[in-house]
């Protein structure tokens, strides 16, 4: 590079002041590798050294149960994490000039990445005694909102050619996809969207939905990568402008959550960690406009479509919580939550909320529990022997063995209203939670247990409000009958026709028996035959007045009723004797 | 490796659910049918089967099924004992404003009291009516007949909820983490008047011509009442 500016500027640098530093991490535990996962650097699982002929997502490298080496670039300057690592050279990476770059590019024989910048063929460019001039700019006439940009261009003089740099007006002017342009035919902008089983037609794309809060990095053609995050609607766009050939990723890592999963076949221990990752593509023209993304449903068990269709229905679930939390005056979950998306043949979940309680509490709480192994919470990471439970339990664990988006995203709605539910207690409170499901677990096989379980009524007071919030929520995504995959029904019929998720326990149907003006001469159990005739005389309270009731105080289901009772009655024209009962019915 | 009388079904909605141990089975990949639920095909038949009914004509829908039960995914019959299909009917009324308003009451229903069935009333004021095969000498069976009571455009759905209710009912074959729906199959999942959707006044059927799998696989039929 220093060779190239004194060739272009007349200098005499021996080299250049370096910019960044080029690391190989090796991390040998669980610790370093979450402490570099933790660092937000960019990692590459191949030595950027060696030319990628094709970037893909299947590169591994073969370390079965450990940890893989990775590479990164890092300015000088910045904090380099306390992970094993060894500083392999030192990097100038200015991309600003482009004529810097061509000509560095020149004298290293590199002629393909002067096509890259250019956009012009090999054939197109010829003979590579190139020289460099600077175009004349004065005559361009740019108004708003066309912009003022700058291309290399081929010009053939006298048989010679020159790369010339000239200005051009950019009116690359509205948005293909809905997204806004950035203004300039380098600054990348597009969407990344998924396809809804419910609302997306697989022939249309256009209708697939947008997957916000996830994170797009461009890695460009030295070494760097550069980043940002879908808004809600799934568009990105770039401030930075791009030379020549870059490389673009899509992350399931944004601020309120990060998803992780493993995919098949993947068998170092750094996958267990790692955020889902697609590499969508190289672009190798100057015009970085409308880049779209589109993911598309799967077709086998724990691919990486599979993954990637999971992670962003998942993704997406969860960023219209956030929208009906604050609709129903409820709280989201604790942001940066740490997902786990398993691609497993079962359709469950849970929410331990481990990154929340931190270790040694999580380990208590399912020491408590008496599980006489670790391995039922563990079966997801099948690492039981490999690696500390504690490091691999993410907060929520959600499988992603749907084919259809309603269900799963049924499913995360439970999930989520749990860890919403886990923001108004304490981590006591979750604790016991999580100790007697496990106790329930072991005594009975099922996690609910029954009413004679242990801490019964704590389970039911959680489950039947996550399961109320859970269904409630999926309807407002997919409020028609014709919407649904579970029959030529809405989500709220389905809730208001059930009772109990089990004889005489966790009782589903009551909050929204509170909210409904419904008198309903049949309710049936969730998971079996039972079915009653509930009285329901109620009406006019709110999830808001229920959900403020939900304090680390409340234990049971009756506690709940004599707060609700106390704090709420009063704000409906309920008697009390009419919500007691409702709640007998139950 | 096959069912160890297990359903995931019956975890499926659950928050907190711990997994069972993959260490404890032989997971069989070619095991079960696709994204691991069985999708057993229940005939009906509505008769007669007409574009037009006038008031006061007899509809009868009836189902007579002999074990095994045929199952779609995997193109095979299972033995189900006395399973419970939680089989719903919903009528849609196409020509009100209210979208999605389900109303069992403009028929009358004629069902023979051996059969379990009872007609749920949602807060806004529409109604299905819930019923349960009989299982008799091996073979499951229900008839009923609705006698129209007012005119209009109909799109009568006859289906299954037993992946909701019923997922704790389990079958010898069944393999690991596997769960269990049924669909139905009118007149042989015929079209079933399917065009009739755009006819209807509430326009927000149209929108149906996107769900048409859906409509044969819950027992889509679309007709129309005159006097």
């Amino acid at each position: 590079m220093a060779h190239a500016h004194n060739n272009l500027y007349g200098t005499n640098y021996s080299t250049m002041q370096a910019t960044d530093k080029y690391i190989m991490f090796t991390p040998n535990s669980n610790e370093e590798a979450k402490l570099l996962l933790a660092s937000d650097i960019h990692l590459y699982d191949y030595d950027l050294q060696y030319e990628m002929i094709e970037m893909g997502d299947y590169y591994q490298e073969p370390i079965e149960n450990g940890f893989p080496t990775f590479y990164a670039v890092i300015p000088v300057g910045d904090e380099v994490p306390s992970v094993q690592h060894t500083v392999i050279s030192d990097l100038y990476l200015d991309e600003s000039n482009p004529l810097l770059l061509a000509e560095a590019y020149r004298l290293t024989g590199n002629i393909s990445d002067i096509s890259n910048l250019t956009g012009y063929s090999l054939e197109e460019i010829g003979d590579i005694n190139i020289e460099y001039v600077m175009g004349n700019n004065d005559e361009i006439d740019c108004n708003p909102p066309c912009v003022l940009e700058y291309r290399m261009v081929i010009v053939t003089e006298n048989g010679n050619n020159q790369v010339v740099i000239e200005a051009y007006c950019d009116c690359s002017g509205a948005s293909e996809v809905g997204c806004s342009p950035t203004g300039s035919v380098r600054k990348p902008y597009g969407n990344v969207r998924v396809f809804d089983t419910q609302l997306s037609n697989a022939s249309n794309t256009d209708t697939y939905k947008g997957v916000g809060g996830v994170k797009v990095r461009i890695k460009g053609n030295w070494f760097k990568s550069f980043s940002v995050q879908t808004l809600n609607n799934g568009c990105f766009k770039f401030e930075k402008e791009f030379w020549g050939r870059i490389w673009i990723f899509i992350e399931y890592e944004g601020d309120r959550c990060s998803i992780r999963g493993k995919i098949n076949g993947w068998n170092n221990l750094f996958s267990y960690f790692y955020p889902v990752e697609k590499y969508v593509g190289f672009a190798t023209h100057q015009n970085y406009s409308n880049m779209i993304t589109n993911i598309h449903s799967w077709q086998t068990e724990g691919s990486h479509t599979h993954m990637m269709w999971g992670g962003a229905t998942i993704n997406n679930a969860i960023n219209e919580y956030y929208n009906y939390a604050i609709q129903e005056g409820i709280n989201p979950p604790p942001s940066n939550l740490d997902i786990y998306a398993w691609a497993s043949g079962e359709q469950t979940g849970f929410s331990i909320m481990a990154s929340q309680l931190g270790a040694a509490n999580t380990a208590f709480a399912i020491t408590q529990g008496g599980a006489s192994s670790a391995s039922y919470i563990a079966a997801p990471f099948n690492l039981v022997a490999l690696v500390a439970l504690h490091n691999v339990i993410p907060d929520l664990m959600i499988s992603i063995d749907f084919d259809k988006s309603d269900r799963l995203k049924h499913l995360v709605n439970h999930e989520i209203s749990h860890a919403s539910h886990y923001t108004v207690v304490d981590n006591s409170y979750w604790m016991a939670v999580i100790a007697a499901q496990i106790n329930a677990f072991e005594q009975d096989g099922h996690p609910h247990g029954n009413p004679s379980s242990w801490e019964a009524g704590r389970i039911a007071l959680c489950e039947s409000w996550a399961e109320h919030i859970g269904m409630s929520f999926t309807h407002k995504s997919y409020p028609l009958s014709g919407n649904t995959s579970i029959g030529n029904i809405t989500y709220l019929r389905q809730l208001e026709e059930t009772w109990n998720e089990f004889d005489n326990h966790i009782p589903i149907g009551v909050y929204l028996d509170l909210i409904d003006n419904g008198v309903e001469p049949l309710s049936i159990n969730e998971h079996n035959s039972g079915s009653t005739t509930v009285i329901d005389n109620v009406s006019g309270f709110s999830n808001q007045q229920m959900y403020n009731c939900l304090n680390v105080n409340i234990t049971n289901i009756n506690d709940f009723k004599q707060l609700l009772i106390n704090d709420y009655l009063n704000s409906t024209s309920n008697t009390s004797s009419e919500v007691n009962d409702l709640f007998n019915s139950y | 490796m096959k069912k160890e009388m297990m359903n995931t079904r019956f975890l499926f909605l659950i928050a907190f659910t711990i997994i069972l141990s993959t260490n404890s089975c032989i997971k069989d990949d070619d095991c079960g049918p696709k994204y691991g639920t069985y999708e057993f095909v229940l005939p009906f038949e509505l008769s007669p089967s007409s574009e037009v009914f006038h008031i006061g004509d007899t509809i009868t829908i009836s189902s007579s099924i002999e074990n095994p039960i045929y199952e779609r995914k995997t193109d095979t019959k299972y033995q189900l004992d006395d399973f419970k299909f939680y089989l719903k009917t919903s009528i849609f009324d196409m020509d009100t404003s209210i979208v999605d308003f389900l109303y069992i009451e403009h028929f009358d229903l004629l069902i023979d009291s051996s059969y379990w069935y009872k007609i749920f009333h949602y807060s806004d004021g529409a109604s299905v009516l819930n019923c349960q095969y009989n299982f008799e000498n091996n073979t499951y069976s229900l008839e009923y007949k609705l006698i129209p009571k007012k005119t209009g455009h109909f799109f009568f759905s006859q289906w299954s909820d037993i992946n909701y209710r019923g997922g704790n009912q389990t079958f010898s074959q069944q393999c690991d983490k596997t769960d269990v729906d049924a669909k139905v199959y009118l007149n042989g999942r015929n079209d079933n008047n399917f065009y009739l959707m755009n006819e209807a006044k509430n326009k927000y059927y149209k929108t149906w011509n996107n769900n048409k799998e859906k409509y044969l696989d819950n027992g889509g039929y679309c007709f129309k009442v005159i006097e």
